[in-house]
């Protein structure tokens, strides 16, 4: 079975025109003399004819040949061979293997550090790599020592042996410097194929500069950069934004919003640093830190309110150590403008307090800011458009008739979100006429709601089973309890599922349903002669701005980026100019020979990779995507042009297999190809001669 | 001391060189002067004056004449004969036709060679106070002057070989035959042509020449390109006089037509020495003084 190691050389197939196109061209432009004495070679033409015009196809053939041949070749073709016939392989290659074991390798989750699990892939790219291959296994302390013996054909229990005399934590790794070792110790060797295969978090301080190092090399040596699976990479900044926040609360804020950011440092020196956050280009907060590894800087951040309008969000550490200011940029809208509509209720105070404690910087003529709109009304009537608002809140929907349930049911499923109440003495059917309970949900049931205003709490439990305790006061009520919520919301609300919040003892339970593309919430509440007023009480106002976060999560969606988002081309085709959406979201133009940012990238499962030095666009592909027609965002005609080093970068088994499947167990079909060339080349030099003869 | 073939070829100008002096006779006279400079002994000195050899008196010689000299030595009467006294007729043929048309570079064609080269020969001829006249040919004569010796016959030659054109197809044995009608007293005839004629004919022509005790030098005019065939790419290459097209890859045929052109050479070389006949081949590339040379080593000769 043939396979192609650089399949991107297939267009250099179409040369082989070129030598019948010279031919044909040649015939066609040929020159005219007058000559006298052509009397003399009549006779010889007309012997010669036939053995010169089969001389002369023969040496096209000879050409086309010799073109076929050089461009099949540089597809590199190779043939794999079984290990029974490993004799034959003429890619016996020699491996450097190194081994991080720096203390970030400690790291890890489950009870497997990432030590370990490299290990386990290192095993397992041993166990794949030829049968006359050689390995060497590097360790990246500051001697950079070998293990084991040098260069010998390692298997699992060496690398087992060497898992246990090796620990990680010992000291700070130098990838750079285990890198040049091990190219040095390959160099020494010729006429072998020769490959280095790194296994690291590269969470390194080092990991950068042996990425330079890889780019600005100048006879590569083939390398796998192999990093354990679910990290994000390497970045260049070793920093970046992890996540922004804005919480719901946060919409009760008059004049600033805050803003929780998390910045994440992957690398860099373990040492004091600087960190300056500027939001649209305006310095906002400096803050002393102490970088270490892995890191994740959490910082609230009150910035002004800034509503539906893109903020930019920079933040530049820099320390002593620091090589230059490390810069990440995240990109979010200010809170956005929820209009949320109150329905008058039978106790009207209840309800101002409820918009009160929902707007309490509403103005006195009810137009509230300009991001949180609340609005009374005694009954649906008054209200002509409700798609003009995002949340209505019915505190008692008993009494609705059937045209307003229509109406609202219209108003949810368009997209809107409806917070009701409902007495318990309401009969279930017309509960369910409006919110069509199907079999399938499951309940929730709240066992108990304390209703202290000093010390509210929230016992839940899911088939009962106790899975929410929050709400002990109202500040975690405010925060912790709601964002347990969350996970709640978005891991069981779906199209069909629903959860119930009941009462054991005759107290409010909740239940929250998709309709449409919008989701509405109801209580079941005390019965009273009046109504309910119950979702209108102090204690509830909490839970309600929980379900009003909720209800309008869908205006509130986080458009923020960071690292490990996917990058986003956009190229006329036949221009060297590339517009990227980078991983923070900033559009880019790069030009292939002017980009100044370093990128790296991997999804899984088709992954991609995209490293972008300084000054050079680069772009190591292929080798670790099953097929090419993942990459649908990233057209094929915006690629370009393979550089050395050929480097491969990935996580998986799979990456590893097609590393090793290009440097393991094959006969090199493109060096015979070569060796055809030279042959087709003596052949038409001697037909050349002949024809002169 | 005498000067070696290559220090006096450093001293000549190349055809190329001299082609582009157009007054012919300023050319003629340049080359034979500049030939004669070469040597030693000037060949034209007292040609009237300069002993040749003795004979013995008959009635009628002039008492004048009479060696007493040797009357005193031997008491025979001698008479002197001097070089000016073997006056000779030298016939200049020139093939005019279209294949003499052909320049493989440098814009000289074997026609412009072989004019400049007549104009030389006359030129020598006539300061050597022989008579030479000049026949223009293609598949006729075209035109003929008979041997002169006389300043105004000069500068008719001159105008005659400066007004000739290539035209028409060989055919040198015709010409040669009609002309060996015309010439009645043994003449020198110096043929300058290209000889891209059936070689078998062109002996016969002048074998019967021969037999008439007539002399003949043959000057092959070949250009450059046609001793060497020096094209490399795919060419057409285009009959000069029938106007034939051949396509074909001169690589794969220069072996062969350089076998072809040495076979012409030597079959015409080994039919002109069975009839004493000198054949001297001459590339345009060539300075007309070697020609020149050619024809006074055959003028010693004849003498």
């Amino acid at each position: 079975m043939i396979e192609f190691q650089a399949p991107q050389m297939f267009p250099a197939l179409f040369a082989v025109a070129l030598p019948v196109l010279i031919h044909f061209l040649i015939r066609a432009k040929t020159k005219s003399f007058y000559f006298p004495a052509i009397f003399l070679f009549k006779e010889t033409i007309r012997k010669r004819h036939q053995q010169i015009k089969f001389s002369q196809l023969l040496l096209l053939l000879v050409r086309i040949l010799i073109v076929l041949f050089l461009a099949l070749a540089s597809t590199k073709p190779v043939i794999r061979i079984p290990s029974k016939w490993a004799f034959l392989s003429s890619g016996v290659t020699d491996y450097i293997l190194i081994l991080d074991h720096s203390l970030s390798m400690k790291a890890g989750k489950n009870n497997t550090t990432l030590f370990e699990e490299m290990s386990a892939k290192a095993i397992h790219f041993l166990e794949k790599v030829g049968e006359r291959d050689r390995v060497t296994i590097l360790s990246t302390d500051a001697a950079s020592s070998i293990l084991g013996n040098h260069f010998e054909r390692m298997n699992s229990e060496n690398i087992t042996r060497i898992q246990q005399t090796l620990k990680c934590g010992y000291g700070k790794s130098d990838l750079l410097q285990t890198y040049q070792r091990a190219q040095s110790l390959l160099e020494r060797i010729a006429s072998r194929e020769k490959a280095i295969a790194v296994f690291s978090d590269f969470q390194e301080s080092s990991a950068q500069p042996l990425l330079d190092h890889l780019s600005n090399i100048k006879n590569p040596i083939p390398t796998l950069l192999f990093f354990p699976e679910n990290t994000s990479g390497v970045s260049v900044n070793n920093f970046y934004f992890e996540d922004i926040q804005i919480p719901f609360v946060s919409y009760l804020e008059k004049e600033t919003v805050p803003v929780e950011i998390k910045i994440a440092v992957s690398g860099g020196p373990h040492s004091p640093a600087l960190l300056r956050v500027s939001l649209n280009g305006l310095p906002l907060k400096e803050m002393p830190l102490k970088v270490k590894e892995g890191s994740v800087i959490t910082q609230t951040l009150l910035i002004p309110r800034n509503q539906n309008e893109d903020t930019l969000i920079n933040a530049v550490l820099s320390g002593d150590q620091f090589k230059e200011d490390n810069s990440c940029y995240g990109l979010f809208k200010g809170p956005p403008l929820i209009r949320i509509l109150i329905l008058q209720s039978a106790d009207e105070n209840k309800a101002f307090y409820l918009e009160r404690a929902l707007d309490p910087f509403a103005s006195e003529d009810g137009k509230g800011k300009t991001s949180f709109i609340v609005k009374t009304a005694s009954s649906l009537e008054e209200i002509s458009h409700l798609s003009n608002h995002d949340l209505i809140i019915l505190p008692d929907a008993g009494t609705l008739s059937q045209g307003q349930t229509h109406l609202l049911e219209e108003f949810v499923r368009s997209g809107g979100g409806l917070l009701a109440g409902f007495g318990l003495s309401t009969p279930l059917e017309s509960i369910n006429a409006l919110w069509h309970k199907k079999d399938g949900a499951f309940a929730v049931k709240l066992l108990r709601v304390k209703a202290s205003e000093e010390k509210p709490r929230l016992i839940v439990t899911k088939d009962g089973e106790r899975f929410l305790d929050a709400l002990s006061d109202p500040l975690y009520w405010r925060s912790a309890y709601y964002s347990r919520m969350l996970e709640i919301d978005t891991k069981e609300i779906s199209g069909s599922n629903q959860i119930w919040i009941q009462n054991e003892e005759n107290e409010p339970f909740l239940m929250i349903r998709k309709i449409g593309s919008g989701f509405a919430a109801w209580f079941l509440t005390d019965p009273s002669p009046q109504g309910t007023s119950l979702v209108l009480e102090p204690v509830f106002v909490p839970l309600i701005h929980r379900m009003a976060d909720f209800l309008t999560q869908g205006k509130r969606r986080k458009i923020y980026s960071r690292i490990g988002d996917r990058i986003f081309f956009d190229s006329k085709e036949g221009t060297d100019i590339l517009t990227c959406l980078d991983p923070d979201m900033r559009k880019t133009v790069l030009h292939k020979k002017d980009a100044d940012h370093l990128f790296f990238y991997a999804e899984k499962p088709g992954m991609y990779k995209i490293i972008k030095e300084q000054k050079t666009v680069r772009q190591f592909v292929v080798n670790t995507i099953p097929s090419e027609s993942q990459l649908t965002y990233l057209p094929k005609q915006t690629w370009l042009p393979v550089a050395s080093p050929p480097l491969f970068i990935g996580s998986t088994n799979e990456d590893m297999d097609l590393f090793l499947k290009q440097h393991s167990g094959f006969f090199n079909l493109w060096q015979a190809l070569l060796w055809m060339v030279v042959v087709m080349f003596i052949l038409e030099m001697l037909i050349i001669s002949r024809l002169r003869k | 001391m005498p000067q070696t073939k290559t220090q006096r070829r450093q001293g000549f100008l190349k055809p190329e060189e001299i082609i582009k002096i157009k007054d012919l006779s300023l050319v003629a006279r340049g080359i034979v002067e500049g030939l004669v400079a070469g040597h030693h002994k000037s060949p034209y000195k007292g040609f009237s004056l300069e002993f040749a050899e003795h004979r013995k008196y008959t009635h009628g010689d002039e008492i004048k004449h009479l060696d007493w000299k040797v009357y005193g030595r031997t008491e025979k009467y001698f008479v002197k004969l001097y070089e000016a006294e073997t006056n000779m007729r030298v016939y200049l043929l020139l093939d005019t036709s279209e294949s003499m048309n052909f320049s493989g570079g440098f814009g000289l064609t074997k026609l412009t060679y072989g004019t400049y080269l007549c104009a030389a020969l006359a030129y020598l001829i006539n300061k050597q106070q022989d008579q030479v006249g000049l026949v223009t040919y293609n598949n006729k004569i075209t035109r003929i002057l008979p041997p002169r010796h006389h300043p105004d016959h000069m500068a008719r030659m001159i105008n005659n070989l400066s007004s000739i054109q290539a035209e028409g197809k060989t055919h040198t044995s015709a010409v040669l035959q009609d002309l060996a009608e015309r010439i009645q007293k043994r003449s020198l005839l110096i043929l300058i042509s290209d000889l891209l004629d059936d070689p078998e004919t062109v002996l016969r022509s002048v074998g019967q020449f021969r037999f008439r005790k007539h002399e003949i030098m043959v000057f092959h005019v070949l250009d450059n390109a046609e001793w060497i065939f020096p094209y490399k790419q795919m060419s057409t290459f285009v009959d000069m006089e029938t106007h034939q097209k051949i396509t074909v890859d001169p690589i794969a045929l220069r072996m062969d037509y350089l076998r072809a052109i040495e076979k012409f050479k030597i079959h015409y070389q080994a039919g002109f020495s069975k009839m004493n006949t000198d054949y001297i081949p001459v590339n345009t590339l060539v300075p007309f003084e070697y020609v020149l040379s050619s024809y006074l080593a055959k003028r010693k000769k004849i003498r």
